[in-house]
C-alpha cells in the first residue's frame, strides 16, 4: 500500500521523539534524578510507533512497558510523561504510578499491570465490546517474547479466535526476557507459530523497520474492521539496553548488540527517507531540533511541577465511594 | 506436690457455692475420689470428691462461706511427692505452705478483679469503686449488669449513705441518726394521673369481673410449629399475645357492645377495633394501641405489639399510638398472677386480664391430661354489659383459642419478609 | 409471589439486562445450558448469544475480557461456575481490576458472581468460602446476600456500581430460601448491614447462609432468656462499621459467625475493628465461630464437623452470657 509522505514524516517524528525522550530519561536516571526503575524501548521504537500510527483516533491500545512510542502517538505529551517519571502531580497518573506505567482512558491508552500478558485478555474484552456494539474500532495489544509463555496469552488468543473479535496482537520479540534468551523461553522458532495453533492469521515482520510494521498493522486492522477477526504480528528486534537501565545485561553477547546496532530503526528511517527522496536532510534536522526543544520543555515543566500531597495516597481507591 | 481443691461449677449458670460441711479434717489423710466436702449451689447440693490421694493440709474456706466458682477452697498435699521418713512431721510439711497461701489469695484476686473495658469505663464515668460491687458473672466477675444495677440502686439512696459515712469517720461525735419510720415520696405527674384515672373508673363504672379457664395447648403447639419459620422469614419472635389479640378482636366483632362507650345519650358502638396492650414501664403503666386489630394476622400483631412495647419502655411512642383504644388487654400473667380483677380504662367498657399460662392437670373425657392452662378475667362496666353478654364474649375467645389449627399463617400483601420498609 | 434465592438473582440479571444494554453475561455453560445451577436459565433465549456468552474454560481470560469490556463502558457480569475457580482469575482480579481506577483512572465496573459455601457434599473445590482471599485487596468490593430480597437488590447495586464487585451467592441457599419480594426495581445499597433480629444480650455478626443458623439459635436461646441480636453484614468489603458498632454498644457481647476458615477471614477483621474502636463497650472478649483451618472435607461426619452448627452458637452464647 502507498503511504503518504505526511504519514512517513509522522512516523519519523515519533521515532525521534521516543528515542530522544527515553535517552533523556535514561540520562536523568543515571544522574539520580529519577527514583525507582527505568525500562526503555531503545532499539525497539519502530514497533510501538509503527503499530500506533496505523490506528485511527477512536482505536484503543493495550500496551506494555516497552510501548513509549505508542503512548506518544496516542497523544500523551512528553510533559506528562516526564512529570510521571518525577512522580509529580501533573504526571499521567498524578503520582499514583511510576515511570512507564501509564494509562489514559480518554486517549484510548489502557493502563496495564507489571504482569506480562495480563493486557491480552483485557484487549480481547475491549474488542468484544466493539463487536457487541457494532463499532468499527480495533484494539492493538502488545507484549514481549516472555509474555507469550503466560497462560493469559494463550487464553486471550483462544477467546479472540473463538469469538472472532477485532483485536490485533503484537509481540515485541527482542530475544531476551530479562536474562532469559528465547531459546530458554520456548521450543518453537517463532512466536508467530503460536497464533496458528489458535487459527489466527499470523505474520513476522522486521521490528526495526517502522514502515514494515506500519504496513502490517494497517492490513491487520483493516481485516479486523471488516469482521475477519484477530491477527497476530511478531516483530523481530533486539533489546539494545538491559532489561532495565540498571541491568548491565552482560549475558547478551557483544556481537549480537554490535550486529543490531547497524539496524538502528531511527537511523534506518532517516536513511530510507533521504535515499528515497521522501524528505530532505534539512527537514529531518528540523524535526530533530523540534524534538529536542519539546523534550527540554517537558523536563522543565516536570521539574517545576508540584509533588502530590501525602494524603492523596488514600484517595481514588473506589470510583463509587461507599 | 500439692493439689488445689476448687469450688466446682455445678451447672452452667452457677457462679458460686457454699460450703456446708468438711468431711475430712485438716491434717487428715484422704484417698482419691473420697468425699472431701459438702457444698451447696443454686442448682444442687453435692459432695465433692478429692481430686488426689494425700493429706488435706490446708482448709482455706470454711463452713457457711460462699465463694465464687473456681476459688481454691483447700489444698491437698500429694503424698507421692513427699518422702515420709520416720522423722518427718506432718506439721513441718504444713509449715511449707505460706507461699501456697499467697498464691491462692492472689488467684482469687485476679479472678475477682477481672474488670472488662466496659465495666471500667462505667466505673470511671459514674465514680464507682468496683470493689464495692458483688460480681455475678463467671467466677465472680463484676458484669455490666452488676454495675448498672449498682448505679441504679445507689443513686437513689446516695444521700443517706454519705451521711452514714461521715458519721463513721467521727465516731466520738456520733449521734444515732434514726432512720425515719415513714418516708414521703412525692407524687410524680404520672402517678397522679394514674391515681385519678383508676379512682374515676371505679367510681363511675360498676365493675364486675368474670373468669374463664382457657386451654392454650393448641395455640402452644401452633406456636412451636411455626415460630422458627416466622422468625426466619419475618424477624418476629412469636409469643402468645398475638394469638390472644387476634381472638379478642374477632370476638369484639361478634359482640360489639363490648367494644363501646357509655354516654348519657346512649351506648356508642364503635365500628373500629383498636386494642390497647398494657405495658408496665418503670414509673407506672402505659397503653399503646394496635389499630384495626381485626384486620391483622398474628405475624403483624406480633411485630406491632413487640415494637410498641419496646418503644413504650424507651419512651419513644408517638401521641396517636396511645390514643383511640376501644378495648384493652393486660397481661399480668408474665409477673405470675393467675387471676386478677383489672380496672377498666375509661371510656372503654371492658378490659381483659390474662393470667399466667401454666401446665396443669385437667380432665378431658374423664381422663387426666396435662395442658397449658390460663385464667382469662374480663372486667366489664355493668351499666353497659350484662353478665350473660360478658360470658358469651369470653366463651367466644375461648372457642377461638382452644380451636386454633396448626396451619401456616398467610402474610398480608403489603408486608415483606427481609428488607422492605421496617 | 414467592421466589427462591436463585430466581431472585436471575430476576436481577434479567431486569438489569433489559434496563441497560451495556449489561451482558459471561461464563461457562451459562448460555445454552442455562448455567450449572440454572441461574441464567432462559436468558440466552431472551437476549441472544452475544449478551449471554458461553466462554471457553478460561477464568483468567474471560475475567480479563470482562475488564476490557468494562473499560469501554460496558457492564459485564461474569459467572464463576464455583467460587473455588475464582483462584484462576486471581491475577486479573487483584492486579488489573482492583487497581485500574487508583493507578490510572480506569473505571472497571465488573461484577463477578461466585457460588460459594458448603454443606452440599462438594468437598474441597465445590464448597469453599474464598472471600478472605480478596478481602485484603483495596479497590475491590465484596458482597454476600443471605436472602432473596437482598440477593436481588445487592446484585442490582453491584451491577450499577462503578467498581469491581465480587458477589458471593451461597449455593446451599439457592432453592432452600424463598420469600416474597417486590417485582420491579429496587436497590440494596452496598456498604450497609442489616439488623435481622433485635436483641439485648449478645450481638451475633454474620452473613450469608450462617444468618439462618443464627436465627435458629436465637429461638433456642430466647427460650432460655438469652436475647440475641443478629446483624447480617450483607457487604463484606467495605464492611459496615457503623452497623457493627451500634450493635456492640447495645449488647457489649459479640459473636462473629462465618463459614470460612478461621484464620484471616472477615471474622478476624471484624473482631479487630471491634476491639480497636469500641473496646470500652465490651463486657467480654470477642468470640469467633467459624470453620476450622482445613480444606473442606467430603465425608458427611467430617463436613458436619467442619461447618458451624446451631449447637456451636448456642453453646458459645450460653458461655458468653454467663461470663
Amino acid at each position: 500500500m502507498d503511504i503518504e509522505k505526511e504519514d512517513l514524516l509522522r512516523l519519523y517524528y515519533f521515532l525521534k521523539l521516543t528515542r530522544g525522550l527515553e535517552d533523556r530519561i535514561t540520562a536523568m536516571y543515571r544522574q539520580g534524578r529519577i527514583l525507582g526503575g527505568v525500562w526503555t524501548s531503545n532499539g525497539m521504537e519502530a514497533i510501538s510507533v509503527g503499530y500506533a500510527c496505523a490506528l485511527e483516533k477512536n482505536d484503543i491500545i493495550a500496551p506494555y512497558f516497552r510501548d513509549m512510542g505508542a503512548f506518544l502517538v496516542k497523544g500523551i505529551t512528553p510533559r506528562r510523561i516526564m512529570a510521571q517519571y518525577l512522580g509529580k502531580k501533573t504526571g499521567v497518573t498524578g503520582g499514583k504510578e511510576g515511570n512507564v506505567h501509564v494509562g489514559d482512558i480518554n486517549l484510548g491508552v489502557l493502563g496495564y499491570p507489571s504482569h506480562l500478558a495480563d493486557n491480552y485478555p483485557v484487549a480481547v474484552g475491549v474488542a468484544l465490546s466493539f463487536k457487541i456494539r457494532g463499532e468499527q474500532r480495533v484494539v492493538a495489544a502488545c507484549t514481549g517474547d516472555g509474555g507469550t509463555s503466560r497462560g493469559d496469552f494463550h487464553e486471550a488468543l483462544n477467546m479472540a479466535s473463538v469469538w472472532k473479535v477485532p483485536v490485533v496482537f503484537f509481540c515485541n520479540n527482542n530475544q531476551y526476557a530479562y536474562s532469559t534468551p528465547v531459546k530458554l523461553q520456548m521450543a518453537i522458532k517463532n512466536v508467530a507459530e503460536r497464533a496458528l495453533a489458535y487459527a489466527i492469521p499470523s505474520e513476522i515482520v522486521d521490528g526495526n523497520d517502522v514502515v514494515a510494521v506500519y504496513q502490517a498493522a494497517r492490513n491487520a486492522y483493516e481485516r479486523a474492521r471488516l469482521g475477519e477477526g484477530p491477527s497476530f504480528i511478531e516483530c523481530k528486534t533486539m533489546r539494545m539496553h538491559g532489561h532495565s537501565e540498571h541491568d548491565a545485561a552482560k549475558y547478551v553477547p557483544r556481537e549480537l548488540i554490535d550486529e543490531w546496532k547497524k539496524k538502528d530503526p531511527v537511523i534506518n528511517m532517516e536513511s530510507h527517507l533521504i535515499s528515497n527522496n521522501i524528505a530532505k536532510e534539512e527537514k529531518l534536522k528540523e524535526i530533530g531540533e523540534q524534538v529536542v526543544k519539546e523534550i527540554e520543555d517537558a523536563v522543565e515543566f516536570a521539574e517545576q511541577s508540584p509533588l502530590p500531597e501525602g494524603k492523596e495516597a488514600i484517595e481514588g481507591v473506589y470510583a463509587t465511594p461507599v | 506436690m500439692s493439689k488445689d481443691v476448687i469450688m466446682p461449677q455445678m451447672g452452667e449458670s452457677v457462679a458460686e457455692g457454699t460450703i456446708l460441711k468438711w468431711l475430712v479434717e485438716e491434717g487428715q489423710r484422704v484417698e482419691k475420689d473420697q468425699p472431701l466436702v459438702e457444698i451447696s449451689t443454686d442448682k444442687v447440693d453435692t459432695e465433692v470428691p478429692s481430686p488426689v490421694a494425700g493429706i488435706l493440709t490446708n482448709i482455706i474456706h470454711h463452713v457457711d462461706e460462699t465463694v465464687p466458682v473456681g476459688t481454691v477452697i483447700a489444698v491437698i498435699e500429694d503424698i507421692q511427692g513427699v518422702l515420709l521418713t520416720p522423722k518427718t512431721d506432718i506439721s513441718e510439711i504444713i509449715k511449707v505452705k505460706p507461699e501456697e497461701k499467697n498464691e491462692t489469695i492472689e488467684e482469687k484476686q485476679v479472678y475477682e478483679k477481672r474488670y472488662s473495658p466496659l465495666v471500667r469505663r462505667l466505673a470511671r464515668e459514674y465514680g464507682i469503686d468496683l470493689e464495692k460491687i458483688k460480681g455475678t458473672g463467671l467466677g465472680g466477675r463484676v458484669t455490666k449488669e452488676d454495675v448498672l444495677e449498682y448505679i441504679e440502686t445507689t443513686r437513689k439512696i446516695s444521700v443517706s449513705i454519705s451521711r452514714e459515712v461521715r458519721e463513721a469517720e467521727v465516731p466520738e461525735k456520733a449521734i444515732e441518726v434514726e432512720k425515719p419510720a415513714e418516708e414521703l415520696i412525692p407524687l410524680s405527674p404520672k402517678r397522679k394521673i394514674i391515681a385519678e384515672r383508676m379512682a374515676e373508673s371505679k367510681r363511675t363504672a360498676p365493675h364486675v369481673t368474670t373468669t374463664f379457664e382457657i386451654d392454650m395447648t393448641k395455640v402452644a403447639r401452633y406456636r412451636d410449629a411455626n415460630k422458627d419459620a416466622i422468625m426466619k422469614t419475618h424477624g418476629v419472635h412469636l409469643t402468645y399475645l398475638p394469638f390472644i389479640i387476634s381472638a379478642a378482636a374477632l370476638a369484639l366483632k361478634e359482640y360489639p357492645v363490648i367494644n363501646s362507650s357509655w354516654s348519657d345519650g346512649g351506648i356508642i358502638l364503635k365500628r373500629y377495633i383498636n386494642i390497647g396492650i398494657a405495658v408496665s414501664v418503670d414509673d407506672g403503666l402505659i397503653v399503646p394501641v394496635i389499630k384495626d386489630a381485626e384486620r391483622k394476622g398474628i405475624i403483624e400483631l406480633g411485630r406491632e405489639s413487640q415494637d410498641l412495647a419496646k418503644r413504650a419502655k424507651e419512651k419513644r411512642l408517638k401521641v396517636d399510638e396511645v390514643q383511640g383504644g376501644t378495648f384493652t388487654i393486660t397481661n399480668y400473667g408474665i409477673t405470675g398472677s393467675l387471676i386478677g380483677t383489672p380496672i377498666i380504662l375509661l371510656p372503654q367498657v371492658a378490659i381483659l386480664g390474662i393470667g399466667a399460662i401454666t401446665k396443669r392437670t385437667v380432665v378431658i373425657d374423664d381422663a387426666i391430661a396435662i395442658r397449658h392452662m390460663a385464667y382469662f378475667s374480663l372486667s366489664f362496666d355493668h351499666r353497659v354489659i350484662d353478665g350473660a353478654q360478658a360470658d358469651q364474649f369470653l366463651l367466644k375467645i375461648k372457642t377461638i383459642l382452644e380451636g386454633w389449627e396448626a396451619k401456616v399463617e398467610k402474610m398480608s400483601v403489603t408486608q415483606t419478609g427481609f428488607g422492605g420498609v421496617w | 409471589m414467592e421466589i427462591t434465592y436463585l430466581d431472585a438473582i436471575k430476576q436481577a440479571l434479567d431486569e438489569e439486562m433489559t434496563r441497560d444494554r451495556n449489561v451482558f453475561l459471561m461464563g461457562e455453560d451459562i448460555g445454552y445450558y442455562g448455567g450449572a445451577f440454572r441461574a441464567t436459565e432462559g436468558l440466552y433465549e431472551k437476549y441472544g448469544q452475544w449478551r449471554v456468552i458461553d466462554t471457553p474454560l478460561s477464568e483468567s481470560g474471560f475475567t480479563g475480557a470482562a475488564i476490557g469490556a468494562a473499560l469501554m463502558g460496558m457492564r459485564p457480569v461474569v459467572e464463576m461456575q464455583f467460587a473455588d475457580f475464582i483462584s484462576c482469575a486471581f491475577d486479573q482480579i487483584v492486579s488489573v481490576a482492583a487497581k485500574n481506577f487508583y493507578r490510572w483512572g480506569g473505571k472497571t465496573p465488573i461484577v463477578i458472581r461466585a457460588p460459594f459455601g458448603g454443606n452440599i457434599h462438594g468437598a474441597a473445590y465445590h464448597s469453599q468460602c474464598p472471600e478472605g482471599w480478596f478481602f485484603n485487596v483495596p479497590g475491590l468490593k465484596i458482597v454476600a446476600p443471605s436472602n432473596p430480597y437482598d440477593a436481588k437488590g445487592l446484585l442490582k447495586a453491584s451491577i450499577r456500581d462503578d467498581d469491581p464487585v465480587i458477589y458471593f451467592e451461597h449455593k446451599y441457599l439457592y432453592r432452600r430460601i424463598k420469600d416474597t419480594i417486590p417485582e420491579g426495581d429496587y436497590i440494596v445499597p452496598i456498604g450497609k448491614s442489616k439488623v435481622i433480629k433485635e436483641g439485648e444480650d449478645i450481638s451475633i455478626i454474620t452473613y450469608s447462609a450462617m444468618v439462618h443458623i443464627a436465627i435458629e439459635a436465637a429461638h433456642i436461646l430466647e427460650d432460655e432468656g438469652i436475647s440475641l441480636e443478629i446483624i447480617d453484614l450483607r457487604t463484606l468489603l467495605p464492611v459496615d462499621k457503623k452497623g457493627i458498632y451500634e450493635s456492640v454498644k447495645k449488647t457489649s457481647k459479640v459473636i462473629i459467625l462465618y463459614e470460612a476458615p478461621r484464620t484471616g477471614g472477615v471474622g478476624a477483621e471484624v473482631a479487630a475493628l471491634i476491639s480497636e474502636e469500641v473496646f470500652e463497650y465490651l463486657d467480654a472478649p470477642v468470640v469467633r465461630i467459624s470453620a476450622p483451618d482445613t480444606p473442606v472435607p467430603y465425608s458427611p461426619p467430617l463436613e458436619e464437623f467442619y461447618i458451624p452448627k446451631v449447637d456451636d452458637i448456642v453453646k458459645a452464647a450460653r458461655r458468653l452470657a454467663a461470663y
